[in-house]
């Protein structure tokens, strides 16, 4: 990964978000993360609309995607990202508190690209989120 | 023998009590009452029609039929027996009376099961949160200001971290636990050599440091789930690990023998054993022989082999002895 890398990382609560920063700022990646509430806010920033329509264009380098979140969960809003060819390829991994298995097969028949179970560590994190974006960037190369 | 319209009338007045008594009973009474009235009813019914020892009859089928607790046998032993026809009638009506009431219970299990699931789900997700919030901002506080703290400060910073990782242990075996009373089992020859060799693997990868001797049998193809044996199985090595760790050598053997249409794989080692006398409460839930500042555990992982192997038809017991180690059986149908 040459330059910074774009994360979106969508969770709902906000203990959650400081835990995963702090382990991305851990991480050692060099990562620019912008962070979203729910999957409305989501898809409103990937399709620059509402208060997200002066971002700067061009789509993320990858999703962090919360399963469990009001209104939309995570695997309803990676169901619609892979539905969209605007969106489809952007990697997404799930990092949730969620063990249950119904969730992670559903995330792999929705083509997440990976699924981690918190507590995650920084390394995990680390390897899981280079994986994905190195696959991600494989086939264009 | 032609019979009068006086014995014709008489014979349909009971057929129709019988089936009043085992309709009300079904839908008025509890199961038990409900249940006795049902072999009741033709009894008295036969009784009256044909005289005491066809009743005799029916009353003792039906007392054997019971203790089969299966509706389909019962209502059988019961066709079978009453041969006059409208005894039988009411007996054929009883059972779509039965099936009836089967369909609700079935209903009722569905339901139940639904609202389990979705109480699994939510303390799947809702209870760990809190927990990885405790264990990740005292790891968060620890590695910014940990410096400041006092060996106290930092013991208690510990004591938080490790306390909100047994919490989550303990969460997680449990709904392993609850997760395989109810999932579906999937029956396939099971290299049980195969799933051994693996478990020893990831046994041996978790403690790269102990010395251990390992004397592992040529297992055989047993009929089974292969993820459930893998889970009981990596318990059973698991558990041995951890048992002979005050050992300079572990010795764990995994053997088996043939037993009666079963095979009986067991998992033995010079551990620390337990007592005997307690033996039978070793595969309950949370009930545990050592403490845990001796050897850590949530009290789940036999329990969860207990649940695996009856789910098998088979069934799971110890010996041991404090101090001499530890040997468990588990017996499962061949292949």
């Amino acid at each position: 990964m040459g330059q910074s890398c774009h994360v979106l990382l969508v969770e709902d609560n906000p203990r959650d978000v400081e835990i995963t920063l702090s382990l991305l700022a851990e991480s050692g990646l060099d990562l620019e993360v912008t962070v979203l509430h729910d999957g409305g806010e989501a898809f409103d920033y990937l399709y620059r609309r509402g208060e997200f329509r002066l971002r700067k264009p061009g789509p993320p380098s990858l999703l962090l995607l919360d399963v469990r979140m009001p209104k939309m969960d995570g695997l309803e809003v990676l169901k619609k990202l892979k539905a969209d060819p605007a969106t489809k390829r952007i990697p997404v991994v799930l990092l949730t508190s969620s063990r249950q298995e119904q969730d992670m097969l559903g995330a792999y028949a929705l083509k997440a690209d990976d699924y981690v179970v918190k507590p995650a560590r920084a390394e995990q994190l680390a390897a899981v989120i280079a994986r994905a974006l190195q696959r991600a960037a494989g086939p264009a190369q | 023998m032609p019979a009068g319209r006086g014995t014709v009338a008489r014979r349909v007045l009971v057929a129709l009590l019988a089936v009043m008594l085992l309709g009300w009973a079904d839908y008025l009474s509890g199961p038990d009452i409900g249940f006795s009235l049902l072999y009741l009813a033709p009894v008295i019914a036969v009784g009256w029609l044909d005289g005491a020892l066809p009743a005799a009859g029916i009353a003792l089928a039906a007392s054997l039929a019971w203790f089969q607790a299966d509706y389909l046998w019962q209502h059988t032993t019961l066709g079978v027996t009453a041969w006059n026809s409208f005894t039988r009638l009411a007996i054929f009506v009883s059972m779509g009376i039965l099936m009836a009431r089967l369909r609700r219970e079935r209903e009722r299990l569905r339901a139940a099961n639904e609202e389990l699931e979705s109480f699994t789900y939510s303390v799947s997700h809702d209870l760990r949160t809190p927990l990885l919030h405790i264990g990740s901002f005292a790891q968060m506080l620890d590695k910014g200001s940990g410096t400041r703290l006092d060996d106290e400060g930092r013991r208690y910073l510990a004591t938080i971290s490790d306390s909100a990782a047994v919490a989550l242990k303990l969460i997680d075996d449990l709904l392993g636990f609850a997760h395989l009373g109810k999932m579906e089992i999937r029956r396939s020859p099971v290299d049980l050599s195969q799933l051994v060799d693996s478990v020893r693997e990831d046994a041996c990868r978790a403690a790269p440091q102990r010395s251990i001797a390992w004397r592992v049998d040529r297992l055989p193809v047993v009929q089974g789930d292969a993820p459930m044996l893998r889970v009981a199985l990596q318990n059973l090595v698991d558990n041995a690990v951890k048992y002979t760790r005050p050992r300079e050598q572990a010795i764990i053997e995994i053997g088996s023998y043939p037993d009666a249409g079963a095979v009986v794989v067991y998992v033995r080692d010079n551990g620390v054993g337990f007592d005997p006398q307690y033996g039978g409460k070793l595969f309950r839930v949370f009930e545990r022989l050592h403490r845990q500042s001796e050897f850590e555990g949530t009290g789940i992982g036999l329990a969860i082999v207990a649940r695996v192997v009856a789910r098998h038809g088979g069934r799971s017991w110890a010996e041991g002895e404090v101090g001499k180690g530890a040997a468990f059986y588990l017996s499962l149908p061949v292949s």
